[in-house]
């Protein structure tokens, strides 16, 4: 990891090292005093270039790959533009129109990336927003599934209810029971008064007709209460069936509640480490922006020096050359960590990207899952099979948090490298502006002999600007927003 | 009592009983009385159809398996049915039904007084069956088919003397 | 049916019948004690002082004739008391027979208040026998009363004298109750006669009348049964009714004391037994429902206090004292012996056991056959006895005891006994066992064979016994209610009679117990003690059952379920042996010796109120009849020396003698 921080402090500086070796590129092809050097320099701070994009911008990327992707294709420009720098390197040095031109498209070059890094840190400020949003949302999805929980307690208290009526049920079954029983009773008593009143002859005709008669009322209340019993024997059963089927239906609703409940709890419990990277990160592209700003910039400062005064250029010159010694230096590092960043780590670093977009796909998933099984704890009929199925996938996912858990970890640590790396870079910036600060002190204290040197160096370069009009298409755009910042 | 007791001639009242799923019927007037079925405590030495006796109204009285005796299989409740209280010449005794049905007033157009069937009743006591609506009805004399001989002989046979 | 009547004041009539049948019964039971030799002055002065009363209050009554009539038994009596006259046999009988004339005259004063009858012969009889004493010749009493008789052919106007009372209450076909009444008379008990309410005095008169003299046409007997008839509790009402309507101003008396009709009497104990299962039923559920409340516990229990006092009254009113049987007896056996010239002396035991009123009654018949088949032949003359080197006084003994919660009654004479070979000859000969069978019998059976019906011995028809039906009819009668006979004899030592009888037929005490589940009681009596079986060690030999050692006497113990049920009792549903510790024994005495019967559950001891049976478990052996449980179950009163007796083969084994009786 000291490799890591240390490499990203060498990134950093050469970087930085490349724009300014590239501006010393442009300034020498101006001048054409250290063609050579300027060019292997540049070569060379392009490949640092490349480099910085891989370790720094590439692991922003893993949050959101998409918006990089202009950062990236603007960087595959500016590799593009190098290899043409190194390629037309001769022709740069010869001609001050081209190199001019070469200048001005550095320029936009930068301009671009600076858009880019400004599109990424709108990205990645929509981004916390949304992981803000989501975070308040699944408070509220925790809210409301308290609120759900509440209103099954509530279903459960309606189950016993439910119980209740059974046994008011059982209390009436058991009722008609006796009924039957004085049903059975009185068919008994209508027999027995049929015997009677059969022994009792002729007087008995009478009574024997009443004897039926209470027999065939017997009979009929005996067939109504059988109705009846059959009646509540099987509201009895449906109201059995009932209760169990709502307290199953309970049972299974809160068990897909308590998942959700812990999903939602995992979600956020995760969300404020997300959003802490995020605003980490956040912080240092603002950092990087407000630097790209200061370096762009000093750059024109530079630039500007440069029009004004030609004399600083030989200790300007030699700052340089202990600039490129640097950059030597630093290269022999870039060489050495190229062992260490492999193409297969920056795949891996990419995929883990990747695997991180798809967990959150996941949680997105986790959500609908969760409205799933709500919906299905409340439609009930194919709701246990699906729900054993969804808590498998719950607990598959619940093992996939636990990987973002770890990789979050991973990527905080990464974060905090980068932190490191990116203070350190910031440190550097400071050195390198220690460093500039004589500079122009040697700028501005400048006598007389210093002001003509400028004077010369202006002259020099209104010549190649003269030149430039004549052979570029831009150049007026270009020199207005020279002017401008003059 | 025999057959020709039964006054056919005229309309007659039958008490309709239910034994295994058939109908049989029985003259109203040989039954005294119609009582639910109480617990019968057997007794020993008694003839298998011989089911025991119970207690109506702090009188012991013997109670036969109808079914048994009519070779139908045994009443797999032992707590169902009714006993119909018949009194004839010699004693009182309960018999065992498995329900009463109705009490029917049967005629002579009714009644086939010598039906082609087989049945394992004493003819002397199987009065004729009865063709009602769609069903068939067995009449018995249930006060002659009940007397002390039938419980006493088998009773003999079966005891240890 | 009590009327107005001019000349009597039926409300002192109804006291009078009422109080004179007290003295006419009180003053016989006296009489039989004097006739036996209490001859002393008190029993004298207590006949005569009853016979005073009886005059007062037959004239307080209004009835100058019966009062006359008293009057000269008073005289006699006078006489006696005062040594004037020797208290002999004579006297005695002559007591009797104006006794005898006494009630039937009371009792028909009870059918019709104006019922007089010719008590001139015994009044004469009576004078004589007074005016014989004071001539001082003892010996000549007797021909002297026969004399007296005959003369005046007393029997002849006293029947007439009846006859004539009944004129109009006649309907009865003569002929057919003259045939009863010549059959009866000749060949039956006393008893046996006697329809009337409690006065069988008519009848005996005329037994004796035919008997000793053969005077008495077949019409005149007729006519006085028929009174007898009337003056039947039962039909007084309607023959009175019918009598009265002929004279115009008859009136009909009833005595003070309440008839119960015995199906009255059952049912009210029934219920009682009713009431004393409700009232365990309540106390059973006080207990169970844990019921604290100390005002109802003590209504409940007080509660039972007073069912088991009217329980024990209700037992009373159909207990009676088997006394007034006893006493009947006596009669006869003074009157056979007399006849038969046999001296006889006869001596009774627990007069005061009592029994059952149906046992009583129906003892009555057995006992009375019994003796006279004793009397005429088993107890030999005097001559013979002085032959045979015995005692010219043949002792007779009639014996009534408790045992095992049965009634025994015994009667033992010291005759000449039964000759077992002309008994089994005799069998032979009418065809009864088969010739070739004799070794099959042992001892005690051939003495049964007297037991079958059609046996008699004796060569000619007497007129006492041996009319081939005796014996059988005995044994049916008591067997009819439960009980058992027997006989045992020895050559030249006499005959011994056994009657076995319940002591009641209506409550008896039982031990509740359970076999299989099921409920069953056990008369008390019959048990000696109750044990754990498993207490007791186990003595078991090959070829022997299982036995226990029970205090040093090993004794059979046998498995009552499988006696009854056919099945095991130590097995539940599934046929699994319980742990034998479960299970009691009832000890009971079987034929001398101890068996242990092993039973499921002992209960309680209680109250069980015997429950008839239908006729068809009659046959049913081992049952004594049925109880009601609390719960309105039906159960089973089981005897049980006669359940070991018919699964004798289980107690064979292991003892080396059965012997029941």
């Amino acid at each position: 990891m000291t490799n890591v921080s240390y490499k990203m402090k060498l990134i950093a500086i050469n970087f930085f090292t490349g724009i300014i070796s590239l501006y010393f590129l442009i300034d020498g092809a101006i001048n054409s005093n250290f063609g050579q050097s300027f060019w292997l320099a540049g070569v060379t701070l392009a490949v640092i270039s490349f480099l910085f994009y891989v370790l720094v911008l590439r692991p922003m990327d893993t949050f959101c790959e998409n918006y990089f992707d202009n950062t990236l294709e603007t960087l595959e420009k500016l590799i593009k533009n190098f290899s043409k720098i190194s390629k037309n390197s001769k022709e740069y040095l010869s001609n001050n129109t081209k190199e001019l031109d070469l200048l001005l498209e550095q320029d936009s070059v930068l301009a671009e990336l600076n858009f880019s890094i400004d599109k990424t840190l709108k990205n990645a400020e929509e981004s916390l927003s949304y992981m803000n949003k989501s975070k308040n949302m699944s408070e509220e999805g925790k809210r409301v599934l308290d609120g759900l929980k509440e209103a099954m307690d509530g279903i459960r208290g309606a189950a016993s209810a439910l119980e209740e009526i059974i046994s008011v049920i059982g209390d009436i079954n058991q009722k008609t029971k006796i009924i039957n029983e004085i049903v059975f009773e009185t068919k008994l008593l209508s027999f027995n008064a049929s015997i009677e009143a059969a022994r009792a002859g002729q007087y008995g005709k009478g009574f024997a007709v009443v004897a039926q008669e209470i027999g065939n009322l017997a009979l009929m209340s005996g067939k109504a209460s059988l109705g009846i019993s059959s009646l509540l024997e099987n509201s009895t059963n449906q109201v059995k069936e009932l209760g169990t089927y709502i307290q199953e239906k309970i049972k299974d609703g809160e068990r897909s509640a308590d998942e959700c409940k812990r999903v939602f709890v995992e979600i956020s419990d995760g969300l404020p480490s997300t959003l802490s990277s995020l605003d980490t990160v956040f912080g240092l592209m603002r950092k990087q922006q407000m630097e790209m700003e200061r370096i762009v910039g000093n750059i024109a400062k530079l630039d500007q020096m440069i029009k004004r005064d030609g004399t600083v250029t030989k200790e300007m010159t030699l700052a340089v050359a202990e600039l490129t010694k640097d950059a030597d230096e630093l290269n022999e590092h870039v060489v050495s960590m190229n062992d260490f960043f492999t193409v297969g780590n920056i795949v891996e670093r990419r995929n883990s990207g990747q695997q991180y977009q798809d967990q959150y796909q996941y949680q997105n998933q986790n959500q609908n899952q969760f409205e799933n099984n709500f919906d299905n704890g409340m439609n009930g009929t194919n709701g246990s099979t699906n729900n054993n199925y969804n808590s498998d996938l719950i607990i598959k996912d619940g093992g996939s948090n636990f990987n973002q858990d770890n990789l979050f970890a991973n990527g905080g640590k990464n974060d905090s490298s980068e932190v490191n790396g990116l203070s350190n870079v910031e440190q550097e910036m400071n050195n390198i502006e220690d460093q500039l600060n004589p500079m122009k002190e040697v700028v501005n204290g400048d006598n007389v002999s210093a002001v003509d040197r400028a004077r010369e160096i202006a002259e020099l370069y209104n010549k190649s600007l003269k030149k430039n009009v004549d052979t570029s298409d831009t150049p007026t755009a270009n020199d207005s927003r020279f002017k401008d910042n003059e | 009592m025999a057959q020709g007791d039964f006054n056919l001639e005229n309309e007659w009242k039958y008490l309709i009983y239910r034994l295994g799923g058939e109908l049989y019927g029985s003259p109203l007037l040989s039954v005294k009385e119609v009582i639910k079925v109480v617990k019968i405590k057997p007794v020993p030495y008694t003839v298998p159809h011989y089911r025991g006796i119970i207690s109506l109204r702090g009188n012991i009285i013997g109670v036969v398996d109808l079914r048994i005796k009519f070779g139908l299989a045994p009443q797999e409740n032992k707590y169902g049915g009714n006993v119909l209280i018949v009194e004839n010449d010699e004693m009182m005794i309960g018999a065992l039904v498995d329900d009463v049905d109705s009490v029917m007033a049967l005629n002579k157009d009714d009644v086939d007084l010598n039906p082609a069937i087989e049945t394992k009743i004493d003819t002397k006591f199987f009065i004729g069956i009865a063709k009602v609506e769609d069903s068939l009805i067995n009449l018995i004399d249930i006060a002659g088919t009940l007397s002390n001989e039938d419980l006493k002989v088998i009773s003999r046979n079966r005891g240890v003397l | 049916m009590v009327e107005k009547n001019e000349k009597y004041d039926m409300d002192i009539v109804k006291c009078f019948l009422s109080e004179g049948k007290e003295l006419v019964d009180e003053f016989e039971h006296v009489l039989l004690d004097f006739d036996k030799g209490q001859k002393t002055p008190e029993v004298i002065g207590k006949l005569f002082r009853m016979m005073h009363n009886l005059k007062g209050a037959s004239k307080t009554a209004g009835f100058s004739r019966l009062t006359d009539f008293c009057h000269s038994i008073e005289n006699v009596l006078q006489n006696v008391r005062n040594g004037k006259l020797n208290p002999s046999k004579e006297v005695c009988s002559s007591l009797f027979k104006a006794l005898d004339l006494l009630k039937a005259y009371i009792a028909g004063i009870g059918v019709d208040v104006n019922f007089t009858t010719d008590t001139s012969f015994i009044e004469k009889e009576l004078k004589f026998i007074t005016t014989a004493t004071v001539m001082g010749e003892k010996g000549d009493q007797k021909s002297a009363i026969i004399m007296t008789m005959t003369q005046d052919s007393p029997v002849t106007k006293n029947v007439s004298t009846i006859e004539s009372a009944n004129a109009n209450a006649n309907a009865k076909p003569k002929t057919e109750v003259k045939d009863v009444v010549i059959g009866k008379l000749v060949e039956a008990p006393i008893a046996k006669i006697a329809v009337a309410n409690n006065s069988n005095s008519i009848s005996s008169i005329m037994e004796e009348s035919i008997v000793e003299k053969g005077v008495i046409t077949e019409d005149q007997i007729d006519k006085s049964f028929q009174i007898q008839k009337n003056g039947n509790g039962n039909s007084n009402g309607a023959g009175a009714g019918s009598n009265s309507a002929g004279t115009g101003a008859a009136g009909s008396v009833r005595e003070e004391q309440i008839r119960v009709g015995l199906w009255r009497l059952d049912t009210l104990i029934n219920f009682i037994g009713e009431l004393i299962i409700y009232h365990s039923m309540i106390k059973e559920r006080t207990s169970q429902l844990n019921i604290d409340d100390s005002i109802l516990l003590e209504a409940i229990s007080y509660m039972g206090k007073v069912v088991k006092e009217i329980q024990s009254i209700s037992l009373s009113l159909r207990m009676i004292p088997i006394k007034s049987v006893f006493k009947k007896m006596q009669r006869t056996v003074r009157t056979i012996a007399e006849l038969q010239n046999k001296r006889v002396n006869f001596i009774t035991e627990g007069e005061d056991v009592e029994l059952d009123k149906v046992v009583v009654d129906m003892i009555g018949d057995p006992l009375t056959h019994l003796i006279r088949n004793a009397l005429d032949h088993g107890i030999e003359t005097p001559e013979e006895r002085i032959k045979k080197g015995k005692d010219p006084e043949a002792t007779l003994t009639l014996k009534a005891e408790h045992k095992e919660g049965n009634v025994y009654i015994t009667v033992k004479d010291d005759g000449r006994g039964i000759d077992r070979e002309r008994v089994w000859n005799k069998a032979v000969e009418k065809g009864l066992v088969p010739a070739s069978k004799k070794r099959d019998f042992t001892e005690d059976e051939m003495l049964r064979i007297l037991t079958l019906p059609g046996f008699s011995t004796k060569e000619e028809v007497s007129e006492i016994s041996g009319r081939g039906v005796g014996l059988d009819v005995v044994r049916t009668t008591i067997e009819g209610i439960k009980g058992n006979f027997w006989i045992d004899s020895t050559i030249d030592l006499g005959t011994t009679f056994y009657i076995n009888i319940p002591l009641t037929l209506s409550i008896i005490e039982g031990m509740v117990i359970s076999l299989e589940n099921m409920k069953y009681v056990v008369p008390m009596g019959q048990l000696v003690e109750t044990i754990n079986n498993s207490r007791y060690i186990t003595v078991s030999s090959a070829g022997k059952g299982r036995m226990i050692n029970l205090r040093g006497e090993v004794i059979p113990v046998l498995d009552l379920a499988k006696m009854i049920h056919g099945s095991r009792c130590r097995s539940n549903d599934d046929g699994e042996e319980k742990p034998q510790a479960d299970f009691s024994g009832l000890v009971i005495n079987y034929g001398g010796r101890k068996v242990s019967l092993e039973v499921e559950n002992v209960f309680s001891q209680q109250q069980i109120v015997i429950k008839n049976l239908g006729k068809e478990l009659v046959d049913i052996p081992g049952i004594i009849g049925g109880f009601i449980l609390g719960d309105g179950e039906a159960g089973l009163i089981l005897n049980l020396p006669e359940i070991v007796k018919y699964n004798a083969h289980l107690i064979e084994k292991n003892s080396d003698k059965v012997a029941y009786n």
